[in-house]
């Protein structure tokens, strides 16, 4: 087992490197680009000259690699070209923020998803089941961006029950620990600040978990059904075991495992939402970083960083699902 | 072909296939005959004295034009009419792309996975290394490669966003055709056809294809409601079609955002376009990949 | 049993989250900290750079650095006037190259060092020895100004306007130049040349920017410890949660600022803004979507329209088809125009249409310039005698990009798109990304025929708009032929006797209207900054450049 997660990791290594010499040379090949960011409207030749001089992209493209390599390698990410920051401090900021999302939304679509499929399978055929069948599909088929606009536009606008964006409070004078709001909270002894960072999260977590939730609910309810369809429950319906026993013993621990391994391709997923989420909401994590960096500003430093975090956050994420597998069913051998 | 019929009549009984047939037949429909049913031509201005942005003032529905106007005054209703032909257009295309680049490369997987009597072929590691990749591009959601790929063109177009959606796509449909594959593969008459000597292709094409067709198709459908949405998506985000005058529903939901306030219409109508229609397609699309399974009854 | 304990954990949570639920509800009116004077909110759009004004031009950055800064010579607040700042009064010699300043007395920096004449000269020393690539190359303001360094890092840079700076006596600091420049004194109201504390600006290593990557790094004055005389303090920079803090300033040589705080936090998502005005979380944003206006202000906000100090213009590249070279094509393309429809239709109520290149709050505007009012029957009569019936242009508009003179890019290209084809041009829309390929594709590689490019004034001075435009050949305009525009422009921006300045001036406009037209005005449309019904004092400016020390919050 060891020597998999040891392989796999390895594996990384030499992916990632690949990756940043792809998307270096992609990037600088790019028309627009800091110098015409920085220079905007008033742009002049001897403005442009200076910053192409000081930029060092009067260099030939070979040098700038060299540098870029050189700083790489001592795990120099470079700076942001919109706020100045080191991008390792950016994504060191944002990255919390997007966990603390993805595992709101996560934690919801699984308190809920799950009973509901369940229950959804059990009564299967009746009113209960239809709807969870149809609300699941309404769920998945309504754009995330635009559930988000509508719910901020009820829920904070006419009513004012929820903060339109933001993890915090403007003016809440807090310190960040861990970047976890609600943790810190509780860390710096101040459970005021947990709460409003609890309050904070509520609607970007529902309106990221919808999906997640969905999709679970329809996979617990598929799997349900098939292990209610196996032989082996027949049998012990026959041998006369109490309903419930049955229930609480084999049907969840047998349908858990395509849940399990969806669970781990769903948090992919709900990176991809949480990119359209953390727009609509002014969130601050890696979403709101990848939608930033994309439109307007081009910040390729902080864009090249998040597609490598992405992909070695897809490798782990694929390890730990199989690594589960695995635990779970000895049947499975790891590649 | 009983097995079609089979699966036709399964689907003609669940009732949420039916809906969903009837969505899609709806839409399909609308989009065909766009010209027709639009009372309007949905590029002309026709409302344009009457747009005061500064004043907030978009004009309404009236006499002529049952929705009303959009921000340069072009008729709300022709433009969602023809939207559908727009949207079918990129979730088709996206979807087809997908769909044929796939397929032959779960075929070209199977085949190199499959040498005769179900041992692995010469060129098994073909196999092994196409199923690499996509399960690497498995991982990776839908619409995250989409948006980096998207992102990683230097401007946006319609085809920038049909291209990133199709690549999503292509390991989806790759790796139901090697499964389907791989299954007739080892099925008693393919082995001995094998073994008379027909070739390969032969095989592919007359026994694998054809059994395929029903998942693929099922599955097709499903793409395509995710491509209308992730289409949609990367309107929002900037990454799409740049061209304001375009009526397509993911351009009309980004740009309707805009004025929310003073006419939610112009972002409610193809909001709900597209939530329909996608549901439509999943609702068939469900039913389908049911209809087929035998499991599932 | 795992299925039981998943059962009461998922009990646990329900208990937990509806807990939240409520104490937050509850929490959200015991958050507020109440303050003597209250605390500002602004919503900006974008992270400023950094605090240090040289190495700064952005809107973002200098909301801050207004705050935190004085200049010289600041505006009067709500015009584009010139008024004491740091300098009580000053006069110049006959010559225009020496410039005397009286300053104020009595005046300390934040960090309790004295302001006087040696402080001023220190600051235009520093910036005129100012070395290395990366610290000239941020310097933008300073570029355009003074020309030139003490040791220029590129050829291209000229030589520089600055001599020397000398402090006679602790309230009189004489500054020498090289030669006369129109542009001053008007040019010492920009927030780039405030006056930073000297201490400060040695102690924290002030100079020092170097180059990561594609980015620049800067230093703990201009990140950390940026010290000027202004009304405000700097507070810190929380960039989890983007906000920017400012304290009351209680020795503020000036109006003392009636808020205690002034919070700028950064949200990037225009309709996320105006949903926390709305929703009470922040006081004010800026530049709201002339869609917004209305009913904003029908909702009870304050809708402070800035007078307009800007221009949006058409461009027309004269290289990219040979019938352009022609006036009366350039011409035909200013009468197919409809402009009052446009400024109408998109433009936030007070949008004016452009007459010329500059607003007319400035001296040198001229009011007896030909004008170009719609007239598609003549734009085709001009075509047709040209002989340029059948022009087919790319007209290259930004995406992804909301300017104060340009709210919406796409929608005026689609107007001015549906004009031109009215009267037989032939019109492909290239949009590009603003930072992606616009500007490179116009102003490097000239590959347009027709663009949208405007401008927002920077202070008080023509050259500032005419000559920036006009004033030398560029790709933009395809114009290297028009060596008479750039002679008589640069004799205007170089006139030292202020009535000849003025005629100079109106006769480029009438001229630029009459015999070159590189380009059409469009109109000059007034940007807007919205506050709560709680805020008021709040002056507009044309300058984009407000203070906040007036602005007072009521319960």
């Amino acid at each position: 087992m060891i020597r998999v997660i040891v392989r796999r990791l390895l594996q990384l290594v030499p992916t990632l490197f690949g990756l940043s010499v792809l998307l270096f040379f992609w990037l600088h090949s790019l028309p627009g680009g800091p110098v015409e960011a920085m220079l905007g409207e008033r742009a002049t030749p001897a403005k442009r000259a200076l910053l192409t001089r000081a930029l060092g992209y009067d260099q030939p493209i070979w040098v700038q690699y060299g540098k870029f390599v050189q700083r790489l390698v001592t795990g120099d990410l470079g700076v942001s070209t919109r706020t100045g920051d080191r991008v390792v401090d950016v994504l060191g900021r944002a990255f919390p923020a997007t966990v603390e999302l993805t595992a709101f939304a996560m934690g919801f679509a699984v308190v809920l998803g799950i009973p509901l499929g369940y229950l959804a399978a059990r009564h299967r055929g009746r009113l209960l089941d239809q709807l969870v069948g149809v609300g699941t599909l309404v769920g998945v088929a309504v754009p995330v961006f635009f559930l988000g606009y509508l719910l901020k536009d009820t829920l904070t606008q006419r009513l004012h029950w929820f903060p339109p964006s933001g993890r915090l409070s403007t003016g809440l004078d807090t310190i960040h620990a861990t970047g976890f709001f609600v943790l810190d909270g509780l860390l710096n002894a101040d459970p005021g600040a947990s709460v409003d960072a609890l309050w904070h999260l509520i609607l970007p977590g529902l309106t990221l978990g919808v999906i997640p939730l969905a999709v679970l609910t329809r996979i617990t309810r598929a799997s349900v059904l098939d292990v209610l369809n196996e032989e082996y429950i027949r049998t012990a319906e026959a041998k006369g075991l109490r309903n419930s026993t049955i229930r609480r013993r084999h049907i969840l621990r047998n349908a858990l495992l395509p849940v399990v391994t969806s669970t781990g391709l769903l948090t992919g997923s709900l990176l991809a939402g949480a990119v359209l989420t953390e727009k609509v909401y002014n969130w601050g994590g890696l979403g709101s970083l990848i939608s930033d960096s994309i439109t307007g500003s081009r910040d390729y430093p902080v864009l090249q960083a998040i597609i490598m975090l992405a992909a070695l956050v897809f490798v782990v994420i694929n390890l730990v699902v199989d690594l589960c597998y695995a635990v779970i069913d000895p049947r499975v051998r790891l590649p | 072909m009983s097995r079609w019929r089979a699966a036709l009549r399964r689907l003609s009984g669940n009732p949420s296939a039916v809906v969903g047939a009837v969505i899609v037949g709806g839409f399909l429909l609308v989009a065909l005959f766009a010209g027709v049913l639009a009372p309007h031509s949905p590029y002309r201005e026709y409302l344009i004295s009457e747009v005061r942005l500064g004043e907030s003032q978009i004009p309404g529905p009236r006499s002529g034009f049952p929705l009303g106007a959009d921000e340069r005054g072009r008729d709300l209703l022709s433009r969602l009419i023809y939207g559908s032909r727009q949207t079918l257009f990129v979730g088709v295309v996206a979807t087809l792309i997908g769909l044929v680049a796939g397929v032959a490369l779960g075929a070209v997987a199977a085949g190199g996975r499959s040498g005769s009597a179900g041992r692995a072929g010469p060129r098994g590691w073909v196999d092994v290394v196409v199923m690499r990749i996509v399960d690497v591009a498995l991982s990776l959601p839908g619409l995250l490669l989409a948006i980096s790929l998207a992102a990683l063109v230097g401007h946006a177009s319609q085809w920038t966003v049909i291209g990133a959606v199709a690549a999503t796509n292509v390991p989806v449909f790759a790796r139901l055709l090697r499964g389907c594959a791989l299954a007739q593969l080892e099925r008693e008459h393919v082995l001995a056809a094998r073994a008379l000597g027909v070739k390969q292709r032969w095989i592919v094409l007359r026994h694998v294809l054809p059994h395929a067709l029903s998942p693929v198709l099922a599955q097709a459908t499903l793409t395509l409601a995710t491509a209308i949405l992730d289409a949609a998506a990367l309107s929002f985000l900037g990454l799409g079609d740049p061209d304001p005058a375009r009526a397509e529903w993911g351009l009309m939901l980004g740009d309707g955002q805009r004025f929310f306030e003073i006419r939610p219409e112009l972002a409610y109508y193809p909001a709900l376009a597209i939530i329909v229609v996608a549901l439509g397609f999943m609702l068939l699309g469900e039913a389908m990949r049911e209809a087929i399974d035998p499991r599932n009854r | 049993m795992r299925v039981q304990r998943g059962r009461s954990a998922a009990r646990v949570a329900v208990v937990v989250m509806a807990v939240g639920l409520l104490a937050g509800a509850a929490g959200c009116t015991t958050n507020k900290k109440a303050d003597a004077g209250g605390t500002f909110v602004i919503a900006g759009a974008g992270d400023p750079k950094n605090f240090d004004p040289i190495f700064n031009d952005d809107g973002e950055s200098f909301r801050v650095i207004q705050q935190l800064y004085d200049t010289l010579i600041q505006n009067k607040p709500g015009t584009a006037d010139v008024e004491p700042g740091l300098a009580q009064s000053w006069e110049r010699d006959i010559t225009g190259k020496v410039w005397t300043f009286h300053l104020r007395t009595a005046v300390k920096f934040a960090d309790g060092t004295p302001f006087n004449a040696a402080a001023v000269c220190a600051n235009f020393d520093r910036w005129y020895q100012m070395k290395g690539a990366a610290a000239q190359g941020n310097m933008s303001y300073y570029s355009d100004l003074f020309e030139g360094f003490a040791h220029n890092e590129v050829e291209d840079l000229g030589d520089p306007l600055y001599s020397r700076c000398a402090a006679t006596d602790d309230a009189t600091a004489v500054l020498t130049l090289n030669r006369y420049k129109g542009a001053f004194p008007a040019a010492f109201t920009l927030a780039s040349f405030s006056i930073s504390s000297p201490t400060a600006l040695a102690r924290y290593d002030a100079n020092k920017v170097t180059q990561v990557g594609d980015a620049f790094e800067f230093n703990d004055y201009a990140n950390l410890h940026p010290t000027g005389t202004g009304a405000f303090t700097f507070g810190g920079w929380d960039k989890s949660t983007d906000e920017i803090t400012l304290l009351r300033n209680p020795d503020f040589w000036g109006v003392k600022a009636k808020v205690e705080k002034v919070v700028v936090k950064v949200i990037t998502d225009e309709t996320t803004r105006k949903q926390e005005l709305r929703a009470g979380t922040v006081d004010a944003i800026d530049f709201p979507a002339p869609a917004d206006r209305k009913s904003l202000a029908d909702a009870g906000f304050h809708v402070l329209a800035r007078p307009a100090f800007n221009v949006l213009y058409l461009g027309i590249n004269q290289k990219a088809d040979p019938k352009l070279a022609d006036l009366r094509v350039r011409q035909a393309i200013a009468y197919a125009i409809n402009r009052q429809q446009l400024a109408s239709t998109l433009g936030p109520a007070g949008t004016q249409v452009a007459k010329e290149f500059m607003p007319n709050t400035l001296s040198g505007y001229a009011d007896d310039v030909v004008e170009y009012s719609y007239d598609p029957a003549k734009a085709r009569d001009l075509l047709a005698r040209a002989g340029a019936q059948n022009l087919a242009l790319d007209f290259y508009y930004p995406s992804g990009i909301s300017r104060p003179y340009m709210p919406s890019p796409a929608d005026i290209f689609q107007a001015i798109a549906k004009d031109l084809e009215a009267v037989g041009i032939h019109v492909t829309g290239v949009p590009r990304p603003w930072n992606g390929g616009y500007q490179s594709d116009i102003m490097r590689l000239g590959k347009h025929g027709l663009h949208l490019y405007g401008w927002t004034g920077d202070y008080n001075d023509p050259g500032n708009f005419v000559g920036t435009f006009f004033g030398r050949p560029k790709l933009d305009f395809g114009d290297e032929a028009m060596t008479d525009m750039f002679t008589q422009i640069a004799a205007a921006s170089s006139e030292v006797d202020d009535a000849k300045k003025k005629a100079l001036w109106q006769q480029v406009n009438r001229d630029v209207m009459a015999k070159y037209l590189p380009a059409v005005p469009i109109w000059h449309s007034p940007p807007a900054i919205v506050t709560s019904k709680k805020i008021s004092g709040l002056v507009p400016c044309p300058g984009t450049d407000e203070r906040f020390n007036t602005v007072e919050k009521h319960a």
